[in-house]
């Protein structure tokens, strides 16, 4: 079984089978009581709740993760570092046209 | 002076340590941190590399499978998380194809911080300060974000979360951002190296510049921020404004239907993909700061220029074009990388066959466009040599151009070759033969030889084929079908019969008006011995292969008498390409004329404009014969090529405007200066 799946659904003794699944749009899965609900992710910032270990290892297994990969706080990180840097870059540049560098090397 | 040399060399060597860097961390950092082993790729783990999305970096990847059995694409609406990393699988026929993620604010970051340090390796000069830089950066950046609105379709395609709602929106902060901390850098590179920049313009055919995710280009960003800032300081240029504002505020006038997307495939970074007011706005105010930027450049650096070094420079530049091209087509991650960090506008020839047996491309995105570089750095390096007394060309110089002259070969750029021989010929009858009869008689006699050459050699139609032939090719692509095929059925375009056309007004609506204007002056022209307007295109136009291509122009350019005057506004095709239908309404298609495309963005009172100007530019230079050689090269394959939608052949046709200014009779061939360059 993938690694992924035991690792974000957890261990399980059913072996699904992904194709019947993805070949039946009438499929429906059971909710299982002693299944934690898990909130899986996917790269367009989708969310969605699964309810049961064979929903999780079927969405696990069409690429949804677990981690709460926000897209937005990778951007607003980036956004945060360009700040910084720009900055920077700016005091610099006004401390060096201003002759403040040179006042403070005396 | 020691000491400072071996500053100098170790500064080198730090910043190409840093390129390597650059060249293999983006694709590395992004490692899993598990150990176990990376399933070797092929048709039974297809399915399983589908589930691993966002796992393995490309690095991880490619170092269990070092094959070249697969194709690598780039996946350029990958979140920052999966950058670098395998983003998914296909198998189209019997190729399999891995996609690789990418990011827009990675590309723009990664890109950009490439190209500076390639930048900053020109040599030092004497400091020229720029005035108004931060204003200038804040008004690009305005630009920018009237860019990415207008372009929503091409950045939605490129983005799974872009948007153009400025609420919490980091990505278009971010690249907002990533492009003020570029134009700064740049700045302060262009500052202390202003007065070498020139010497190293061939570069940029080596690096494009064009961004990977964004329809824009690196040099679009600063030369036109370059252009903004003397904007600010230079009445003239203010006027000048002033006038493309009118222009432009005519072209948005024009707009009746918007066009959301339009494929600029190989034209990315230097055309619109939609069209709308803004993007009308935004390409006209961009292509009037470039040339600002450039001509500004060009203007105040062109007395500075070392023209040994600058020859030098075109000639590495054309052999590493070359070497760069073969490198490509070894394998996919060759020519993955020369996509990315050469900024082409499209993926290098992954194969060394030449399209439809003719012509090669290697990395550029068009045979033609490189062709007509090579054949210009040989006619340039050629010309000046003849021109210098004696004329003398080193071992290493000679087998540069032997590069150079390969490279124009896979090409197969015909007119460039043709036209460069006939000019160095001229060159050469103007300053070996004492007798101005013996002079005048050679260019004369080569200014007769092409047309006899054209119609012994080349000429494989009737008279009367000739004469029409652009107008069949036109209606070829136009939905004509109320008139019935005969009894053999030959279509009516087959027969020519072309008034049956004229009279039915249900396909007559379907014919652009300027293909129904052609048809019009064929049928009804008076014969008076004199070629009308149609048969003077078409008879043009099939001797140099273009009867097809200007054919299918015409059947697509459905100007109103306003937009044929005026054009519809700079760098935008769409409206010409989509408004009309025809039956090549997919896939790029271009006019393969220079002129052609200039009508689309400005109209024939534009064009004659630009001829008047180019006139009373050359009467001027009538001296100079050097500068009249370089334009006349330039100017006939603008003719027939569209090299000049392209931003490096635009850059060099802006420069080669300028040579009038450039002392050419200061080439001296020594080793030591190509050794320094």
């Amino acid at each position: 079984m993938d690694v992924k799946i035991i690792q974000i659904c957890g261990e399980s003794s059913e072996t699904p089978d992904f194709e019947k699944i993805a070949n039946n749009p009438n499929f429906v899965f059971t909710p299982d009581a002693s299944f934690d609900v898990k909130v899986l992710y996917d790269l367009n910032g989708n969310v969605i709740n699964v309810n049961s270990w064979l929903e999780c290892a079927n969405y696990v297994n069409g690429g949804w993760f677990s981690e709460i990969v926000d897209l937005i706080n990778y951007e607003q990180r980036l956004f945060i570092t360009l700040s910084i840097i720009l900055s920077i870059t700016l005091v610099r540049q006004l401390v060096i046209s201003r002759g403040w560098w040179s006042y403070f090397k005396k | 002076m020691g000491g400072g040399r071996i500053l100098k060399n170790k500064i080198i060597y730090l910043k190409l340590l840093v390129l390597v860097a650059t060249l293999v961390l983006p694709w590395s950092v992004n490692n899993r941190n598990t150990s176990e082993d990376i399933l070797k790729l092929n048709e039974s783990t297809l399915t399983a590399y589908e589930s691993l999305i966002c796992d393995y970096s490309i690095t991880e990847f490619i170092s269990n499978n070092n094959s070249s059995d697969y194709q690598i694409k780039f996946d350029t609406t990958s979140s920052i998380g999966c950058f670098s990393k395998i983003n998914g699988t296909s198998q189209i026929d019997s190729e399999i194809v891995i996609y690789v993620g990418t990011n827009i604010n990675l590309d723009l970051l990664i890109q950009s911080f490439f190209w500076l340090v390639l930048l900053s390796m020109i040599p030092i000069s004497e400091k020229y300060n720029i005035k108004y830089k931060n204003t200038s950066i804040l008004l690009l950046l305005l630009l920018l974000g009237l860019h990415l609105t207008s372009e929503q379709y091409f950045y939605n395609l490129n983005s799974k979360i872009f948007s153009t709602n400025l609420a919490n929106n980091y990505l278009l902060y971010s690249y907002l951002l990533g492009v003020y901390l570029v134009l700064l850098t740049f700045v302060n590179i262009l500052e202390n190296r202003f007065y070498n920049f020139t010497n190293y313009l061939p570069y940029i055919f080596l690096v494009v510049g064009t961004y990977n995710t964004s329809n824009l280009n690196f040099f679009l960003l600063c030369f036109s921020f370059l252009g903004i800032s003397q904007t600010l300081v230079n009445k003239r240029y203010k006027l000048m404004l002033l006038v493309v504002l009118v222009f432009t505020t005519f072209w948005t006038s024009q707009v009746s239907q918007s066009q959301l997307f339009f494929d600029v495939d190989k034209l990315k970074g230097f055309s619109s993909s939609s069209y709308n007011i803004y993007s009308i706005f935004f390409w006209s105010l961009m292509y009037f700061f470039l040339c600002c930027g450039l001509v500004f450049l060009f203007k105040n650096t062109i007395k500075y220029i070392q023209v040994n070094k600058l020859l030098n420079n075109f000639l590495y530049s054309g052999v590493l074009l070359t070497v760069l091209s073969l490198f490509s087509a070894t394998g996919p991650i060759q020519n993955l990388y020369t996509y990315y960090y050469l900024g082409l506008n499209k993926r290098a020839s992954s194969t060394f066959e030449s399209v439809s047996g003719n012509a090669w491309r290697g990395i550029s995105p068009s045979a033609e466009g490189v062709g007509e570089f090579y054949a210009f750095i040989i006619l340039l390096v050629v010309t000046v040599t003849l021109k210098n007394k004696p004329a003398r060309l080193s071992y290493l110089q000679l087998s540069l151009i032997v590069v150079n002259l390969y490279g124009l070969y896979r090409s197969n750029n015909f007119a460039a070759s043709f036209s460069m021989v006939l000019l160095i010929i001229a060159v050469f009858a103007f300053h070996y033969f004492k007798s101005t009869k013996l002079k005048y008689g050679i260019v004369f006699g080569i200014l007769i030889s092409i047309p006899i050459s054209y119609v012994i050699f080349f000429n494989t139609a009737s008279l009367d084929e000739l004469n029409r032939k652009v107008i069949k090719e036109g209606l070829e692509i136009s939905y004509i079908e109320n008139l019935e095929n005969n009894e053999y059925g030959l279509t009516a375009v087959e027969q020519n019969r072309f008034l049956e056309l004229l009279q039915n007004q249900e396909d007559l609506k379907k014919v652009s008006t300027s293909l129904s204007y052609l048809i019009e002056k064929y049928h009804f022209s008076e014969r008076n011995n004199l070629p009308n307007v149609t048969s003077l295109i078409s008879s043009v136009a099939y001797p140099i292969n273009r009867s097809e291509k200007w054919g299918i122009f015409i059947g697509k350019y459905n100007p109103s008498m306003k937009t044929f005057i005026l054009g519809t506004g700079i760098n935008n095709l769409v409206d010409y390409y989509l408004h009309h239908p025809t039956k090549v309404n997919s896939g790029l298609v271009l006019p393969h004329s220079g002129f052609l495309s200039y009508l689309v963005y400005i109209g024939a009172l534009g064009i004659f404009i630009l001829i008047l100007l180019l006139i009373i530019k050359i009467i001027r230079n009538k001296n100079h014969p050097l500068f009249i050689v370089y334009v006349l090269f330039m100017f006939v394959n603008i003719l027939k090529s569209d090299s000049v939608l392209y931003i490096n052949n635009f850059i060099l046709l802006l420069f080669v405007l300028h040579l009038d200014k450039l002392n050419f009779s200061g080439f001296k061939n020594t080793s030591s200066d190509i050794n320094s360059s």
